[in-house]
């Protein structure tokens, strides 16, 4: 699959929260990704296993509390080292982020249209008519066809699907390298979902950036991603290509995920028993292990590390290849 | 049986200096008490209007909301009050619905101190129960949102609404940020308190799979009316407006090889 120097590299990413010099929790605990030029990476996994906080150390945007250790190797470039000021140039440039939250990514006193040209200004110098097309296009791509009420509208007038779209639009304004979708699809109907998912992979095609993907959705990440990496907290459990993945899911966790969708059937969801830890920092051995109907005494000794069960599908359990 | 909301050719017209926006175009709808309305359609379609206008947050420019045989748009605020303790309402934007001051277990206390007697040890294990129900640890009490995952969020605002014991419950893509375990572990929860209270719910999701599962009668909208109703099986199943049908075919899902729209959408990429 990756044939080609990787554009993003995680490595041993840690994050830790620190409370007056103790530390409170450790939401990621040696996350390790890949991501090709070109390629779509999906990530799932448990709320709160550290989805949305890994995009944030990718963009460097982490709230004050948090400090991340390890590697993130952007086309070359170690980041984590990178003085905030280099960051802040690639931010919203070469790699760019669509928010799970649309709420908190606009300013509620701008219309939005003003804050789509403060982004083209910034980074391409890009102003007036110029700047008005190109904004009036991505609008467009994305559905948004009343290009005219959008921009002329403050965030709190259109509906959470249709900020979420703008939210897009504004992410692909200047055609970045990596696109991070946080939930993307979520507040769509699926009509529109698919529609911008149609969109991305065209553009994506077209201008050749790579793509990672946050979703909760197993059938988004069947019908778009080359391939997968399930989280559980804090740690990559499971990566392979996403057909592999969801069709023989090897590692006990995404065997839950996937048993637990509701189907056409009916009848009483099974859940995956037990809940996520509230705090990452006691874990021993395997995180899933008190959860895991294969767990084994050693599980609870052991925390395993990715292994591959064929070429391109990796699993981080020690009954990972039997199950 | 009688109707607990209905609304009559509902209209909500927003304006502003400069434009204005139609997003009803006389909605009626009927929600018997004890079941459960399905709300989908586009984005933009009028759904959060729709629930605003239910719960009198906004004011109908024309028709009219009953609940529970009152008209909603003549309550005194001592009888809108009296309504809304009887209305659990879950936002559609998790983050946005908190409080960010408030930790957690404030959040919940807030509507059980206002619209219930319960104080003291009681509403400590109410809290602690209505936390247990949506699967959020206890150590998570003393958080403020900025602290939590979206879908941790979510589960605080859902443990909110359910946590007063209300007769109907309203929401609003109350499971997009959740994953599909937890998704599940809500979407039974929301079953057994449909058995046990025999409660009334309204739920708008993009998700079809959710609404199938929970939903007794479905209206689905498309540019502030709705264009299509009926039992959410025989909806879903047989589709019979356009939108709807297109609803139905573009559902992406991991079972069947046939939907795969990936190998379709590369080659519409591709074209
Ligand atoms: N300031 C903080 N202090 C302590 N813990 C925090 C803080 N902020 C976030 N966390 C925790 O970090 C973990 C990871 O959060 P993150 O937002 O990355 O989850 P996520 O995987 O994106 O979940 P979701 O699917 O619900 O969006 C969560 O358990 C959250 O409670
Ligand atoms: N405060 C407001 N001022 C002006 N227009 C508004 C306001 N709130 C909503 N609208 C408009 O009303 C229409 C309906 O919005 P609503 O939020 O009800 O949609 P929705 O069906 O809930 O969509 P979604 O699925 O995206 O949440 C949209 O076109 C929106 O732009
Ligand atoms: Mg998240
Ligand atoms: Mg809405």
């Amino acid at each position: 699959m990756t044939t080609a120097p990787a554009l993003l590299q995680v490595r041993d990413l840690q994050i830790e929260f620190t409370d007056r010099g103790r530390v409170t929790n450790r939401p990621v605990r040696g996350v390790q990704l890949e991501i090709g030029s070109r390629e779509v990476l999906g990530v799932v996994g448990e709320t709160g296993c550290g989805k949305s906080i890994t995009a944030n150390a990718i963009l460097g945007t982490l709230p004050e509390q948090a400090r991340a250790t390890g590697r993130i190797e952007f086309a070359g470039v170690e980041q984590l080292s990178l003085p905030e000021r280099e960051r802040a140039v690639n931010r919203g440039d070469a790699i760019s982020i669509v928010f799970q939250n649309p709420g908190t990514a606009f300013n509620p006193v701008f219309r939005l249209g003003n804050q789509m040209r403060m982004v083209l200004r910034r980074h391409r110098g890009l102003r007036g008519r110029a700047a008005t097309a190109i904004i009036a296009e991505r609008l467009s791509d994305v559905g948004l066809t009343d290009t005219q009420r959008v921009m002329n509208a403050y965030p709190h007038e259109l509906s959470g699907g249709m900020l979420q779209r703008v939210m897009i639009a504004m992410a692909l304004l200047c055609e970045p390298r990596l696109l991070i979708l946080d939930e993307p699809t979520t507040a769509l109907d699926v009509t529109v979902a698919r529609q911008i998912l149609l969109l991305i992979l065209r553009l994506q095609h077209a201008l050749g950036f790579s793509v990672l993907l946050i979703t909760h959705d197993l059938g988004v990440v069947k019908a778009t991603c080359d391939r997968v990496a399930v989280l559980y907290a804090g740690r990559v459990v499971e990566t392979g290509p996403a057909d592999a993945v969801l069709k023989t899911p090897k590692h006990p966790y995404t065997q839950g995920l996937v048993g637990a969708l509701p189907g056409q059937s009916g009848g009483r969801l099974r859940s995956i028993e037990g809940q996520v830890p509230a705090n990452f920092l006691g874990i021993q051995g395997c995180a899933f292990a008190d959860r895991c109907y294969a767990a084994i005494d050693t599980c609870r000794q052991v925390d395993p590390d990715l292994r591959p069960v064929s070429t391109t599908h990796e699993v981080a359990c020690i009954r990972g290849g039997e199950l | 049986m009688s109707a607990l909301v209905s609304t009559s050719s509902l209209v909500h017209e927003f304006t502003s200096h400069r434009s204005s926006h139609v997003a009803l175009d006389h909605v009626t709808v009927e929600i018997e008490k004890g079941t459960s309305l399905g709300v989908v359609g586009e984005s933009g379609s009028g759904k959060t209007t729709l629930v605003r206008c239910i719960l009198g947050l906004l004011r109908p420019t024309g028709g009219s909301v009953r609940f529970d045989g009152a008209e909603v748009a003549r309550m005194s605020t001592k009888e809108l009050r009296a309504m809304r303790r009887r209305v659990g309402m879950v936002f559609q934007n998790p983050v946005m619905a908190l409080d960010p001051r408030m930790t957690v277990e404030e959040s919940i206390a807030e509507p059980l101190r206002v619209h219930t007697r319960l104080r003291g040890a009681d509403l400590q294990r109410a809290i602690g129960e209505a936390l247990d129900a949506v699967a959020l640890p206890q150590a998570h009490r003393t958080r403020l949102p900025h602290q939590l995952s979206g879908g941790q969020c979510q589960r605080v605002g859902i443990a909110r609404a359910l946590a007063t014991h209300p007769e109907l419950v309203i929401l609003d893509e109350p499971t997009s940020a959740l994953d599909v375990s937890v998704q599940a572990q809500i979407l039974n929860l929301l079953t057994d308190l449909r058995v046990e209270r025999d409660l009334t719910f309204v739920m708008i999701s993009h998700s079809l799979d959710v609404v199938r599962y929970l939903s007794d009668d479905v209206v689905v909208m498309l540019q502030g009316r709705i264009v299509e109703e009926g039992t959410a099986a025989e909806v879903l199943a047989a589709p019979q407006h356009e939108y709807t049908q297109n609803l139905v075919a573009a559902c992406p899902t991991v079972e069947s090889d046939s939907l795969r729209f990936a190998l379709q959408s590369r080659e519409e990429t591709s074209k």
